[in-house]
C-alpha cells in the first residue's frame, strides 16, 4: 500500500463498484474521429441487452448533429476493448462479448472519419 | 540618512518574533502535540534551519494588510457608486468573472482552512507563523472577491448559488477535488502541492495574464482585487519554495519523497489550469495573452529556469512537462469545446468566438487551430444560424484522478482522445492521461473514493439519472445556461449600450 | 534560454520609482508593460536597493513596502534592510 495514513487502517470501496448500480453496468464508448462530441460516453445498462440494440437505438442516435451517423453501418466497424484490438459479435449482449462494468470500447469506422479530414 | 541606532534591523526582529516566542513542550512530549508532520516520511533535523526571506513578522504584517486593505475597498465602494459594470468591454467577459467564483474564491477557502491546520501542524515556529499568516491572506482573498463580486451579482446571472453548485457541478468538482486531495494529504505534502507546486510555478498564469486581462477589459473590481491577492501571493510562492529548499536540505532521504509530489502536483496543476487558459483564450473580449504564450514565458522560460536552480538538490522537472507543452496548442480549444456542448448544465454561458476572435487564434495558434478548431466552430457556429445550437445531451466520461471530461487527445495525436483503464480491486478506474493514471497507481486506496459527477448521476445520488433532473439538482435556472447570444445578459448588455448610445446622441 | 529572474509590479505611483530604481541597478534590466502591471527580466540576478529608491522618492524607504505593490517573482530572495536580490544559482 503506498498511500500514507494516519491510524491503524485505509481501506474504502471503490466508489463506482458494480455493486451500486444494482443489476445494471457502466460502460463507456467513443466513436473515434467524431471530435465535436468531445469525451467518450458513459451509460448505464443492463448487461444482458445486445450489443447491437446498444449501438442503433442508444448509441448512434447521441450522435444526432454530425452527418456521419445518418449513414453508419457497425458491421464496418473497427473495434477497441480495454484498449485493445477486439472483435465483438453485435447480435450477443454486452456480457456475452465479454464487456463488464466501466468497459471502455472504441470504435471507428473506416470511410466515416469525421469531418473537414481531421476527424472533426 | 542615516540609519537610526538601536532599531532592531530585520534579521533581529524576525528570529525575536518567531524562534523567540516558541519554545519545546515539557509536560507533553513534542511528538504528542505536533502528532502530523513525521508520518509522510519527510526527516527534519533542525527546524530552526527554515528561513522566511521576507523575514515578515506579525507587527509588519497586520500594517501591509491593512494599508492594501484601504487601498482594495476604497477602488471597489467607487467601483459600485459609479456604475463601473457599464466599463467592461462586453458582457461576455463577466463569465470569466463567473468561472472565477464559482471555482477560484472556494479554492482560498478551503486554502485558509488547509492553512489554519498547516499553522497548528507544524513544529518549528518559522513554518508556523508563515503558515498562519498564509492562513488569514487566504482569508482575505476569499472576503474582498465575494465582495467584488457581489456588485456584478446585482446585475448578472451565474453568480447567486456558487456554494450549493461549487460543491455539486461537475465543472466544479475539477477545483474542488484539487484542493480536497491537497488537504488530505499530510502537512509537507499540502505545503509542497499548494505553496511550490501551485503558487510558485503555476499561479503566475492565472494572476498574471489574466489579471492583467481584467484590467484591460475594464474590470476594475477584478484587477484590483486580483492584484491585491497577487501581493500576498508572491510571498506564498517564496513559501513555497522556501519549503522545498529546507526539505531538500534537511536529508537526503528527503529527495525522492519531493520528487514524486512535485510530479503528481505539477500535472494536477497543469490540468486544473487548463480550465483558467480556456478563460484567458476564449473569455477576454481583448486579449493580452494566449494560453500558448503565457505557457512559454511562465513554464518554459521560467519554470526551467527555476528547475534549473533546483537540479543542484538533485531535482529534475516535473514528469511530463514535455506532454503539457506539446498540449500547448490544443488544451484550451479542446476545453472551450467541451464547456460549448455541456454549458445547458453550467452556470455560464458559452459562444462561439467572433471572426475577429478566431483570427487572433489563427495567429496564436496556427495550423492546428486552422486545420481542427476554427472548422469546428465555423460547423457549430453554421447549425446555431439554423436553430440547432449543439448541444451534447449524454454524460461524458471523467477522468477518475483530474476529474475533467475525458476531451484530451493523446500526447501525439490531438485528432483522438486519450482515455487510460486502470483496475483496483475488480473496479476499472479510466484516466485522461500518463500523468493522472501514475498518480492513481501509487495511491489507488486513495482515488477510488473520488465522487465523480457521471458515476454519481447514474447512481442516483444526484436527483435523477438525467441531465434535465440533475440541473434541477444544481438548482441552475433555464435562463442562466447555454448559449450567451439572445441570453438575458446580453439582452440587458445590449439594453445599456443602446442607452449609452442614445445618451450620447441627446447630448451631441 | 536567459535565465531570467523576475519581478513584476502593480503599474502605480507607489511603485513607479522602485521601477525606476530597479533600471538604474540593473543595467541588463528589461521592462514589460501589460495592462496595470510592469514585469522586469533580468538574466540571472536582479537587485533592489534602498539607497536608489529613496533617492528617487526624496524620502525614506523601507524595503518591505515592495509588499504593497509587489504581484509576482521569480528567483530565491535575499533580503535584508538595504538589499533585496533576487538570484538563480547557476
Amino acid at each position: 500500500m503506498a498511500v500514507k495514513f494516519v491510524g491503524d487502517s485505509y481501506d474504502f470501496p471503490c466508489a463506482n463498484r458494480q455493486e451500486n448500480y444494482g443489476d445494471d453496468i457502466n460502460i463507456y464508448v467513443v466513436w473515434d474521429h467524431h471530435l465535436i462530441y468531445c469525451a467518450p460516453n458513459a451509460y448505464r445498462l443492463p448487461p444482458g441487452m445486445k450489443f447491437r440494440d446498444f449501438l442503433e437505438q442508444v448509441f448512434a442516435p447521441d450522435y444526432p448533429q454530425h452527418p456521419d451517423t445518418a449513414g453508419v453501418d457497425w458491421d464496418q466497424g473497427v473495434w477497441q476493448l480495454e484498449n485493445e484490438p477486439w472483435q465483438p459479435d453485435l447480435d450477443k449482449s454486452f456480457t456475452e462479448n465479454g464487456i463488464a462494468h466501466n468497459s471502455f470500447i472504441r470504435v471507428t469506422t473506416p470511410g466515416l472519419e469525421g469531418m473537414h479530414g481531421v476527424g472533426n | 540618512m542615516a540609519d537610526k541606532p538601536r532599531r532592531l534591523n530585520l534579521n533581529q526582529k524576525y528570529q525575536l518574533m518567531t524562534r523567540g516566542l516558541d519554545w519545546e513542550t515539557t509536560y507533553q512530549s513534542m511528538d504528542d502535540v505536533f502528532p502530523y508532520d513525521k508520518y509522510e516520511g519527510i526527516k527534519i533535523k533542525d527546524w530552526d534551519k527554515w528561513q522566511d526571506p521576507f523575514r515578515l513578522t506579525m507587527d509588519a504584517y497586520w500594517k501591509y494588510q491593512a494599508e492594501k486593505e484601504r487601498k482594495l475597498y476604497a477602488i471597489l465602494d467607487s467601483f459600485a457608486q459609479n456604475n463601473s459594470q457599464l466599463n467592461i468591454s462586453d458582457a461576455r467577459y463577466m463569465n470569466a468573472v463567473k468561472i472565477w467564483m464559482q471555482g477560484v474564491t472556494p479554492l482560498e477557502y478551503a486554502a485558509f482552512r488547509g492553512y489554519a491546520m498547516l499553522g497548528r501542524g507544524f513544529r518549528g515556529a518559522g513554518a508556523r507563523v508563515a503558515c498562519q499568516f498564509q492562513s488569514i491572506d487566504e482569508m482575505r482573498h476569499y472576503q474582498t472577491q465575494m465582495h467584488a463580486f457581489s456588485h456584478y451579482n446585482k446585475f448578472f446571472n451565474g453568480f447567486r448559488q456558487y456554494s450549493r453548485i461549487r460543491d455539486r457541478a461537475w465543472y466544479l468538482s475539477i477545483p474542488k477535488s484539487y484542493f480536497e486531495d491537497a488537504v488530505t494529504a499530510g502537512p509537507f505534502e499540502l505545503i509542497t502541492a499548494i505553496s511550490f507546486s501551485f503558487e510558485y510555478v503555476l499561479t503566475n498564469l492565472l494572476f498574471m495574464p489574466f489579471v492583467s486581462g481584467a484590467a484591460y477589459n475594464g474590470d476594475m473590481a477584478t484587477t484590483t482585487f486580483g492584484f491585491s491577492a497577487q501581493s500576498d501571493e508572491s510571498r506564498h510562492m517564496t513559501l513555497g519554495l522556501e519549503v522545498i529548499k529546507f526539505m531538500l536540505e534537511q536529508h537526503e532521504d528527503n529527495l525522492p519523497i519531493v520528487q514524486r509530489w512535485l510530479d503528481k502536483w505539477f500535472w494536477r496543476g497543469y490540468r486544473l489550469l487548463g480550465l483558467v487558459g480556456t478563460m484567458m483564450d476564449y473569455m477576454l473580449p481583448k486579449k493580452v495573452m494566449s494560453w500558448r504564450q503565457a505557457w512559454e514565458i511562465y513554464w518554459e522560460e521560467s519554470g526551467m529556469a527555476l528547475f534549473n536552480d533546483l537540479s543542484r538538490y538533485g531535482l529534475r522537472p516535473p514528469k511530463y512537462h514535455e506532454v503539457a507543452t506539446k498540449e500547448k496548442y490544443r488544451i484550451t480549444h479542446e476545453f472551450w469545446s467541451t464547456i460549448y456542448q455541456f454549458s445547458h448544465a453550467t452556470a455560464l454561458y458559452t459562444w462561439i468566438p467572433t471572426n475577429e476572435e478566431l483570427d487572433w487564434f489563427s495567429a496564436e495558434y496556427g495550423e492546428l487551430f486552422d486545420t481542427v478548431y476554427r472548422p469546428r466552430y465555423e460547423y457549430w457556429a453554421e447549425l446555431h444560424k439554423n436553430g440547432e445550437r449543439f448541444f451534447q445531451k449524454r454524460l461524458p466520461v471523467v477522468c477518475n484522478v483530474c476529474q475533467i471530461p475525458i476531451f484530451h487527445t493523446m500526447p501525439d495525436d490531438p485528432l483522438m482522445n486519450c482515455c487510460l483503464v486502470t483496475e483496483y480491486k475488480g473496479t476499472k478506474h479510466q484516466m485522461c492521461s500518463q500523468g493522472c493514471k501514475d498518480i492513481f497507481d501509487h495511491e489507488p486506496e486513495k482515488y477510488c473514493q473520488a465522487y465523480i459527477p457521471p458515476q454519481q448521476i447514474y447512481q442516483g445520488n444526484c436527483g435523477g439519472a438525467t441531465l434535465e433532473a440533475y440541473k434541477e439538482w444544481l438548482h441552475i435556472k433555464e435562463e442562466e445556461t447555454g448559449e450567451y447570444y439572445g441570453s438575458e445578459d446580453h439582452r440587458m448588455w445590449e439594453e445599456w449600450k443602446a442607452q449609452a448610445a442614445g445618451t450620447a446622441v441627446a447630448s451631441a | 534560454m536567459a535565465e531570467n529572474v523576475f519581478i513584476a509590479l502593480q503599474n502605480n505611483p507607489d511603485a513607479r520609482p522602485i521601477i525606476e530604481a530597479i533600471v538604474d541597478d540593473n543595467p541588463a534590466a528589461v521592462v514589460n508593460d501589460s495592462p496595470g502591471m510592469v514585469k522586469i527580466d533580468c538574466p540571472k540576478r536582479l537587485v533592489i536597493r534602498r539607497r536608489t529608491v529613496e533617492e528617487k522618492i526624496g524620502g525614506e524607504f523601507n524595503l518591505q513596502d515592495i509588499h504593497l505593490t509587489l504581484i509576482s517573482l521569480a528567483g530565491n530572495i535575499e533580503e535584508d534592510d538595504d538589499e533585496f536580490v533576487l538570484h538563480w544559482n547557476i
